[in-house]
């Protein structure tokens, strides 16, 4: 056999193992795409993506998570969610999503036109990077007391869960405590919403926002002024769990949402009693 | 003459083992596949149910039921309740918490409830 003959039979052999591979791998087990990360997607379901981060971020403020998800999606300083805040500026994308986006762009120390067109966030506050806990006060930022002179008969109420209060520039309000109430003359499971000022003064007229998995009910402060100026409730119903929150004008959400407002019972003298949430919102500045 | 038939097979067979080694090297090493321009419903299990919890998210935001199923289209256009359904489960067997659940849970209701999309019907023709 001459070498002209090995070289061509090298080249069939070459040229059969080569169709062999590609017919396989084309026709027989052709490349199914799975397991891919969200840096990988498609322009347009990458901008989708980066608005749902968004609209995620905007109702649970956990910033931690929605950096987690943006690392995922290879945008960990939100340049790229300032990028979109941006052009859905440009393209009139409907109020809601756009501030989402530029929430979040700020939330993580991005700085976008967008933000202002959005109420309650067109004063930027640089905000430090996350430290695991991002929506958490310093320590030195207790809970403010709710007072109980002027409001229901709670003074031998317990305090059963030490409320973490929330706070984020964005906002207008933050959530100062969020309690367990035990009272022994508490009948109905129930609700109590306050809304006040930084002096702890009631402010009337603050609608409030609560939420359950098949429904939504708003109510106002301040129409029962003889508890107090800022106060609101809500019956509850059994085996329900609510968020209660502060809706403001565009869909934009004036505070941070006081969230898993689960049933719970309270040990009485002659078996359980009803809990009560007390949830207090503070505003933020004069 | 025999001796000439083996050798011409085992030169043939040299060459397709030749071929074979140098298209995974290719392929493996010198020019891996490069992902790119991918569809959510390509995404890794963990990132689909957190995009998953994520549109049920947005959806308790801006109660926007076309949007959300929009979205689980990309994944699963059929048993879109029965998607969300399965995330919810999924994220309480691993200690989800309870709001995630009650947003998915609420999602799979609302996308139960949803009226079945009209039929398209071709315009009859004059």
């Amino acid at each position: 056999m001459s070498a002209r003959a090995i070289l061509i039979a090298l080249c069939i052999g070459l040229l059969f193992g080569l169709a062999g591979g590609l017919y396989y791998s084309w026709v027989v087990e052709p490349v199914r795409i799975v397991d891919t990360a969200p840096d990988t997607l498609a322009p347009a379901q990458y901008d989708d993506y980066l608005a749902v981060v968004a609209a995620s971020y905007a109702v649970d403020q956990d910033l931690a998570r929605a950096r987690l998800r943006l690392i995922a999606a290879g945008d960990p300083n939100g340049r790229r969610i300032a990028a979109l805040a941006e052009r859905a500026l440009q393209e009139g994308w409907d109020a809601p999503r756009l501030c989402a986006l530029a929430g979040l762009a700020q939330a993580l120390g991005q700085r976008t036109a967008a933000l202002a067109v959005c109420p309650g966030l067109s004063t930027p506050t640089p905000t430090p990077a996350p430290t695991g806990a991002p929506t958490a006060l310093p320590p030195s930022a207790t809970p403010t007391p709710v007072p109980s002179a002027t409001r229901r008969p709670t003074a031998t109420a317990t305090l059963v869960d030490s409320p973490t209060p929330t706070a984020t520039p964005r906002y207008l309000f933050r959530v100062v405590a969020r309690q367990k109430v035990c009272s022994p003359d508490q009948s109905a499971a129930l609700i109590q919403v306050y809304v006040q000022d930084q002096d702890g003064k009631g402010i009337a007229g603050v609608e409030v926002r609560v939420t359950w998995p098949a429904g939504e009910d708003r109510f106002f402060t301040g129409l029962k002024p003889e508890v107090d100026a800022g106060y609101a409730d809500f019956a509850p119903a059994p085996q329900t769990t609510y968020t209660a929150d502060l809706p403001g004008p565009g869909g934009i959400a004036l505070s941070p949402p006081a969230a898993d407002l689960a049933p719970f019972t309270c040990p009485g003298p002659s078996g359980d009693l009803p809990g009560v949430w007390r949830i207090v919102f503070e505003k933020l500045g004069p | 003459m025999l001796n000439r038939v083996l050798l011409a097979i085992i030169v043939v067979l040299a060459g397709l083992v030749f071929g074979l080694a140098g298209g995974l090297y290719v392929g493996w090493r010198a020019w891996p596949v490069q992902y790119h321009n991918t569809g959510v419903d390509s995404l890794r299990g963990d990132y689909r149910d957190d995009y998953v919890l994520m549109v049920a998210t947005a959806y308790g935001w801006d109660g926007d039921l076309g949007r959300a199923a929009a979205r689980l289209r990309q994944i699963e256009s059929a048993g879109m309740p029965e998607l969300v359904e399965a995330v919810r489960d999924r994220l309480a067997a691993h200690g989800g918490a309870e709001a995630d659940l009650q947003r998915l849970n609420r999602l799979a209701l609302d996308l139960r409830a949803r009226p079945a999309p009209p039929i398209e019907t071709a315009t009859p023709v004059p």
